[in-house]
C-alpha cells in the first residue's frame, strides 16, 4: 500500500482526510469503523494508480480526495443511507414539538397584539357580540363580580372576554417562551453531543412547508371571521389579531421553504447519492 | 452528468456492475466510471453507503478477502439482487424506450 511522500511536519493527506472523515461522521456511527477501511483502501488504490501513470504522489493523493467528495458529503449520504422508522418517527416528533413551541409564541403575540388593540380601539373591537347574548342571571352575576365598571351583563361579558382574551394568549405564549427555552437547550446539547443523526431524515422543505400551509391556513381562516365579524361589528380585533401573527409565522415558514426547494440548501441534493 | 441525475438509478448501476464479476469498492466504482466513459461524475465516497444499504436490503453480500496482496472487502450479488436486477434492468428499458420515442432518438 503506498504512503504518499510528504516531508517535515506535513501530515499524511489522506490520513487527514480520513479523520476529517471520522469527525463527520456521527458519534455511535455504526460501521464506521468499516467505512474509513474502505475509504482509506479506496483513497491508496486511486492514488497507486495515478502514480503507476506517473502522476506526482501528492498530486494523486489531493486528486483521490477531491473525488471522493468532501467529509460533510460522504458522511450525510451515510446518515440517509441509513434511515429508520424510528429515526423518522423522531424527527417528525420534534419537528412537531418546535411547531408546536412556535404556534404558542405566536399564541402570545396575539396577546400582545390584542392587548394594544384593546387599548386603541376599545374592548368593543375585541369582543362586542358578547354584548348582544342573554346569559343566564347566574353568569350575568358572574360576569358583574369580575367587571365591577361594567353598566350591563352585557358590557361585562365584553370586558371579562376582551381582558381574558389578552391573558390566556399571553399565558400560551409564556408556555411557548418556556418550551422555547427548553428546545433550544435540548437542541444544543444534542448538537454538542454530535447526536444529530435524525437531521438529514426528512427533506429539508418539509417541515418549513408543512408550517407556512398550517400558519397560511389559520391566518386566512381568522382574516375571513375578522371580515366577517367587521362587516357584522361583533369585534373583529379578537380575529384579526390572531390573523398577523399567523400571517407573518406563514411567509416566515414560506421564505425558508422556497429557499430551499429553489436553492436545494440544507438539503444536499446537488452533491449526495443513494440516499 | 451531476450527481442528482444519477438518484434513483444508482442502484440499477451497482447492481449491473456485480452482475457476474464480485469486486472490492474501488473498483466498482473504476468500472462505473469506465462503462459510462466518464458521464458519471459523482463524490466516489458516496457510492460505499449505497453499497452497504444494498447490503442490508440483501441484494449484495460482501466479505474481507485478498486482492492482488491487499485486504479488501469484496461485494457480489446475491440472488435477490440478481432477481432485482432483472426487474430493474427491465424496468429501466421500458422507461428509456419510452423516452427515446418521446424525444426522437434511438433505443440504446
Amino acid at each position: 500500500m503506498s504512503r504518499v511522500l510528504t516531508s517535515g511536519d506535513v501530515p499524511d493527506p489522506i490520513d487527514d482526510y480520513l479523520d476529517r472523515l471520522l469527525a463527520a461522521l456521527p458519534p455511535g456511527t455504526p460501521d464506521a469503523r468499516r467505512l474509513l477501511a474502505e475509504a482509506e483502501d479506496h483513497l491508496r488504490d486511486a492514488v497507486d494508480d495515478a502514480v503507476s501513470r506517473g502522476v506526482p504522489p501528492d498530486d494523486a493523493a489531493f486528486a483521490a480526495i477531491a473525488r471522493f467528495g468532501p467529509p460533510r458529503v460522504v458522511a450525510r449520504t451515510w446518515r440517509r443511507s441509513r434511515v429508520t422508522t424510528a429515526m423518522v418517527v423522531t424527527r417528525l416528533a420534534r419537528a412537531g414539538a418546535a411547531l408546536a413551541v412556535v404556534g404558542l409564541l405566536a399564541v402570545g403575540a396575539s396577546g400582545a397584539l390584542a392587548a394594544g388593540m384593546r387599548a386603541a380601539a376599545g374592548p368593543e373591537f375585541m369582543a362586542n357580540n358578547l354584548t348582544r347574548v342573554p346569559f343566564s342571571a347566574e353568569r350575568c352575576a358572574t360576569f358583574r363580580r369580575l367587571e365591577p365598571s361594567a353598566t350591563t351583563c352585557g358590557q361585562a361579558a365584553m370586558l371579562h372576554h376582551a381582558h381574558e382574551m389578552v391573558t390566556v394568549r399571553l399565558g400560551a405564549g409564556a408556555v411557548g417562551l418556556v418550551g422555547a427555552v427548553v428546545f433550544g437547550g435540548l437542541t444544543r446539547r444534542r448538537r454538542r453531543l454530535g447526536h444529530r443523526r435524525t437531521d438529514d431524515v426528512l427533506p429539508a422543505p418539509l417541515v418549513p412547508a408543512v408550517a407556512a400551509t398550517a400558519f397560511g391556513l389559520g391566518a386566512a381562516g381568522f382574516t375571513l371571521l375578522g371580515i366577517d365579524s367587521a362587516i357584522g361589528d361583533t369585534g373583529p380585533g379578537q380575529y384579526l389579531s390572531a390573523a398577523v401573527p399567523a400571517a407573518i409565522a406563514a411567509v416566515a415558514f414560506g421564505a425558508v421553504a422556497i429557499r430551499r426547494l429553489v436553492v436545494g440548501e440544507g438539503s444536499g441534493a446537488s452533491a449526495t447519492v443513494g440516499g | 452528468m451531476r450527481a442528482e441525475q444519477l438518484k434513483g438509478h444508482l442502484d440499477l448501476l451497482l447492481l449491473s456492475v456485480l452482475d457476474g464479476a464480485p469486486a472490492h469498492g474501488y473498483a466498482v466504482i473504476t468500472r462505473l466510471r469506465d462503462r459510462s466513459g466518464g458521464a458519471f461524475d459523482l463524490p466516489e465516497g458516496t457510492v460505499y453507503p449505497a453499497l452497504h444499504r444494498l447490503e442490508r436490503a440483501g441484494l449484495v453480500t460482501s466479505e474481507w478477502g485478498s486482492v492482488a496482496g491487499r485486504r479488501r472487502r469484496v461485494y457480489a450479488l446475491t440472488g435477490a439482487g440478481a432477481t432485482a436486477l432483472a426487474d430493474r434492468r427491465a424496468a429501466w428499458t421500458s422507461f428509456a424506450s419510452g423516452v427515446s420515442a418521446v424525444v426522437g432518438v434511438a433505443t440504446p
